[in-house]
């Protein structure tokens, strides 16, 4: 029956050994850099990296503004579009290290709340070219920027985190323009959360995965052809040899493939290429916003997958000790 | 078997009787869950030969929770429940193994990367060395 030829397939496509994952599962990291990690899972199945890619986007958390208090806006920039910009603002700062907030607790404390304050007022220089156009010129704090932040610490946090290691990722965001007179003078509270809450907690620019594509030449191709073959196709996928004197096309480094199909627009080449995807073989690209480096973010997604797991099957030790 | 209610103070899931009174066919409602999990458990269930049944659904996108029903050949649903519960911990726990293993090589100092037809393999460290033949030989099998 079919449903049960379907069911076969499923339970045999990726074998997993006596321990959940045999020798075949490997990962091979490629590049790794502070922000960005492009890395290779071998041997496991979509449904769980799968699960890795949505917990990098949405699980794991990330320190991030989330309340504004206000106590001078006279510049033209609203106080919620103000507002809205400054929780976007990626910082740097171990969500490790903190707690979440509990639910009703207004005033913030030391284990889960960083508060910053920005007291930015613009004036005309006085020094400034009497025809000079430029606003950067004519005044003093005319943009403000992210290095504008000054860290408050809260209780013990002076002794515990050094200056210089709590603030904005970048120091070069703008945020609001000003002109002469204008003001602003606020001060926020950053706190742990998740991206399932607000976009602005997700720690990674983006998490991705492609499977790797798997390009088969079902005859040998050879002559003008297989030049024509290998223009077909992203350079470094097929190379073209001299082999006995034909020039003769292999299949170098299907990787390097971003699958535009261009085969299929020649007659001659139509049916002699089977593209494909190899079904178990995931090429995660994951790129941080700053907060955490991509490689330890990848570890605490696993680890929440663990941690959720976890959970359940104490819910069920619980439940059978109460009814036994 | 009556219907159990989790006493926890949040209850995480609890328990509905599908089919009369029989242990082999049940209805688990996770609350707080999504695909993340949902699929992930999922195929990890499926993979016992004792399960002939196991799917799951949102049943509405606006309430946070997922059922996930399972149906086995005579092993009480729950223990299929648990077993993959336990089976997706035993795989999460070797990839953070591998992967810190892998991490640890990469920012070796003395690893270099080294390029294989215009493919970046990764270190050569001696330990690795398996793994390089490996990807060489399956670039040239191609």
């Amino acid at each position: 029956m079919a449903g049960n030829r379907r069911v076969e397939e499923m339970r045999s496509r990726v074998s997993l050994g006596e321990f959940g994952v045999s020798d075949n599962f490997r990962i091979d990291v490629l590049k790794m850099s502070a922000e960005e990690i492009e890395f290779d899972m071998i041997g496991i199945d979509a449904a769980i990296a799968n699960a890795f890619r949505r917990i990098l986007l949405a699980e794991v958390p990330t320190m991030a503004v989330e309340k504004v208090f206000l106590y001078n806006n006279t510049s033209i920039i609203q106080d919620e579009i103000l507002a809205h910009r400054l929780g976007l603002v990626p910082f740097r700062a171990d969500p490790r290290l903190f707690e979440f907030r509990s639910e009703g607790d207004e005033e913030g404390t030391e284990i889960d709340t960083l508060q910053f304050e920005l007291k930015i007022r613009c004036s005309r220089n006085p020094k400034a070219a009497k025809d000079s156009a430029d606003s950067e010129e004519l005044y003093m704090n005319s943009k403000v920027y992210t290095r504008h932040f000054r860290w408050v610490p809260l209780g013990n946090q002076a002794d515990i985190y050094e200056p210089n290691s709590i603030g904005p990722v970048h120091k070069d965001i703008l945020l609001a323009q000003l002109r002469p007179g204008q003001e602003i003078d606020l001060m926020m509270h950053c706190v742990k959360g998740i991206g399932k809450d607000h976009a602005k907690f997700s720690p990674v620019a983006t998490a991705s995965y492609r499977l790797l594509p798997d390009v088969h030449l079902l005859a040998p191709i050879e002559g003008e052809l297989a030049e024509t073959l290998r223009d077909c196709f992203s350079p470094g996928v097929i190379s073209v040899e001299i082999i006995n004197g034909k020039k003769v096309a292999r299949v170098v480094n299907a990787r390097m493939d971003n699958c535009s199909r261009e085969v299929f627009r020649h007659e001659e080449l139509k049916n002699l290429v089977k593209l494909t995807r190899v079904r178990d073989h995931f090429i995660f690209l994951v790129e941080s916003t700053g907060a955490l480096s991509p490689a330890i973010l990848v570890m605490e997604a696993v680890k929440i997958l663990m941690g959720k797991c976890r959970r359940f099957i104490a819910e069920l030790d619980a439940d059978e000790n109460e009814n036994a | 078997m009556a219907t159990l209610q989790c006493t926890t103070l949040f209850p995480l899931f609890f328990q509905l009787q599908a089919e009369g009174v029989d242990e082999t066919c049940v209805t688990f409602v996770l609350h707080e869950q999504d695909h993340t999990l949902g699929n992930a458990l999922r195929y990890m269930i499926m993979k016992n030969p004792e399960v002939v049944f196991c799917g799951y659904s949102i049943t509405h996108p606006s309430e946070d929770k997922i059922n996930l029903r399972i149906q086995t050949k005579g092993v009480p649903a729950i223990d299929s429940f648990r077993r993959g519960l336990c089976e997706l911990t035993t795989v999460c726990e070797h990839v953070l193994a591998t992967f810190e293993t892998e991490n640890y090589i990469f920012s070796r100092p003395e690893a270099i990367g080294i390029l294989h037809h215009g493919n970046l393999i990764g270190t050569n460290t001696v330990w690795n060395q398996s793994v390089l033949t490996r990807t060489c030989q399956e670039n040239h099998e191609k």
